[in-house]
Formats: structure tokens, C-alpha cells, sequence
């Protein structure tokens, strides 16, 4: 057997210790058979005065202490199972959570799309209330001429409230606009940045 | 001999074999050998254990394009050898309750 035979039937065997643990070892046996042929003898030899791999597994096995065994084995068992399970769940489950995902992401775009439509209601007001303000201005001024002062005094009064909505509804739909792109952004981060970054790794 | 009297032995003799300087496995080895029987597994076994218990340091050292791992004594390696020559003399009493009566 060859030195690196032996450190790797080693390395299989002692699977159940923590790394650290399995490194070490596999250092000091390293060195141990380099340090014996350093001294003249043949690699075939050295690794025979070591042992046998599985006398030698079992001395550093009952070295080691317990809990540290214990713990790791356990590990290892739930690593197995956790992801056997996972894996069986995604497949078996997949008739329930892909239509729960797709209609999930559905309701989250379509009350994204809702947010946007008042928004556009909204701007549809101001541009309601602008238009009135100049319409009833302009009224007010056919008024003038056509000799109805009052009626024009009632328009110019109209444009002016026009106007002021219209300058109030402009304030609230810029906020309103902002808003929602900030939540828009939010939203499209939290469903498909995640993802590009899953998939950049 | 006794396994447990062994165990305890052993220890100390790594201890004594790094006492005057830093050494190493196969170096360990070769100073035992004339006194016990050591092989390169009971070897490790005891020094991870003299580790953990802060009885000696480890530090590997370039050697031939290898790291060798050179461990080395700590004040608390030299109280245990002071405490095994300390009772080495109860030891010795004990001998001589032992084989007592029977003196030459």
C-alpha cells in the first residue's frame, strides 16, 4: 500500500469525526511515514509499521471522545435525511406549490396593478380638474363679452376653485406616483432580485 | 503491564521526552522506545490528549519541503512531571509494602 492509499482508506474511515479532527490525523500519519522513509525505509514498509487501517481507525475512534462522535454522527444522519426529505417534498408537492406560487405572484402583480390604476385615476383628476379651471376661464371670458357679468364673475369664480384642486391633486398624485414606484421597486427586488443573485452564485 | 499503570507512564514519558527541547513523532518514538513499548498509533492518541489538556503546544516547522509538527511543553507539562516523581516515592513505598518482609 502506498501513502496516500493508506491516508485515504484513513480519511474513509473516519468519516464520523469532525474535520479538524480527520486533518490532523491524516497530518500526523503523513508525517509520520514521511519521517520513517526520511530514515531508510521504503514507503511499502512504513505504512506497514503504522498498522492495520482498520486498528488504527479504531484507536482514533475510541481516542476521540463521545459526544464529539456523537454529534457528528447525528449531523450527518440529519444532512442525509434532511435533504432526501426536502427533495421528495419539492417533487411530491409540486402539483400544490406551483399553482400557490404562480397564483401568489399573480395576486402580488395584480394589486401592484391596481395600486397603479388609482394612481392613474388620480393624474385623470388633475388633468379633469386643469381642464375645467381653463374651460370655465374661458367661459367666463365669453361671459365678459357677451354682456353676462355675473355669469362670468360665477366662472372665474369656478376656475379658481378648479385651479386650486388642481394644485392640491398635483401635489398628492406626485407623492402618490413616488410611492407606488418606490413599492413597485420593493416588490420586483424582493421576487426576482433574490433569484438573480441564487443564480449568479 | 497493566494497561491503566501503562496509560499514565506513557504520558509522562512524552512529557519527559520534550522537556529539554521541542520534538517530534518519530523522534518521540525513538527516545521511548528503549524504556516502553510505543508504536506510532498509541502515540497520537496520547499527544491529542496531552493537547487538549494544555499539557504541551503544537507548531508545525518546515522540514524538506514538509510541514513537521514540533510540540513543546507547557508549565503545566512540568507540574505533572514534577507531580509523577512526587509520587513516584509513595510509589516506591508501596513497592516495598508489596514485596515487604520478603527483603533480602
Amino acid at each position: 500500500m502506498t501513502k496516500q492509499e493508506f491516508l485515504n482508506g484513513l480519511r474513509a474511515r473516519l468519516y464520523e469525526l469532525p474535520p479538524k479532527d480527520v486533518r490532523e490525523t491524516l497530518e500526523y500519519y503523513g508525517e509520520m511515514i514521511d519521517d520513517c522513509v526520511e530514515n531508510g525505509m521504503s514507503q511499502e514498509n512504513a505504512v506497514k509499521k503504522m498498522g492495520s487501517l482498520d486498528e488504527v481507525a479504531a484507536q482514533i475512534l475510541a481516542g476521540s471522545s463521545v459526544r464529539q462522535r456523537v454529534t457528528r454522527a447525528l449531523t450527518n444522519q440529519q444532512a442525509k435525511k434532511g435533504k432526501g426529505w426536502t427533495v421528495a417534498l419539492i417533487c411530491v408537492g409540486f402539483p400544490v406549490w406551483f399553482p400557490l406560487l404562480v397564483s401568489a405572484v399573480a395576486v402580488i402583480i395584480s394589486l401592484l396593478a391596481t395600486l397603479w390604476s388609482v394612481v392613474v385615476s388620480l393624474w385623470a383628476c388633475f388633468g379633469a380638474f386643469v381642464g375645467t379651471a381653463a374651460g370655465t376661464l374661458l367661459l367666463s371670458f365669453a361671459y365678459l363679452f357677451s354682456g353676462f357679468g355675473l355669469l362670468s364673475v360665477l366662472c372665474i369664480g369656478a376656475a379658481l376653485v378648479c385651479t386650486g384642486l388642481a394644485i392640491l391633486f398635483f401635489f398628492g398624485c406626485l407623492s402618490a406616483t413616488k410611492g407606488s414606484a418606490k413599492l413597485t421597486k420593493l416588490v420586483f427586488l424582493k421576487l426576482f432580485g433574490k433569484k438573480q443573485r441564487r443564480s449568479a452564485k | 503491564m497493566d494497561i491503566q499503570l501503562k496509560r499514565g507512564l506513557l504520558d509522562v514519558c512524552v512529557l519527559a521526552a520534550i522537556r529539554k527541547e521541542d520534538s517530534y513523532g518519530y523522534q518521540i518514538i525513538k527516545q521511548i522506545k528503549p524504556y516502553l513499548e510505543i508504536s506510532e498509533s498509541t502515540l497520537y492518541p496520547i499527544l491529542r490528549r496531552l493537547e487538549e489538556s494544555g499539557q504541551l503546544t503544537v507548531r508545525a516547522v518546515e522540514h524538506n519541503g514538509r510541514l513537521r509538527k514540533y510540540y513543546h511543553i507547557t508549565a503545566s507539562g512540568l507540574a505533572r512531571l514534577k507531580d509523577f516523581t512526587n509520587e513516584w516515592k509513595e510509589m516506591m513505598a508501596i513497592y516495598q509494602f508489596v514485596t515487604g518482609g520478603k527483603k533480602a
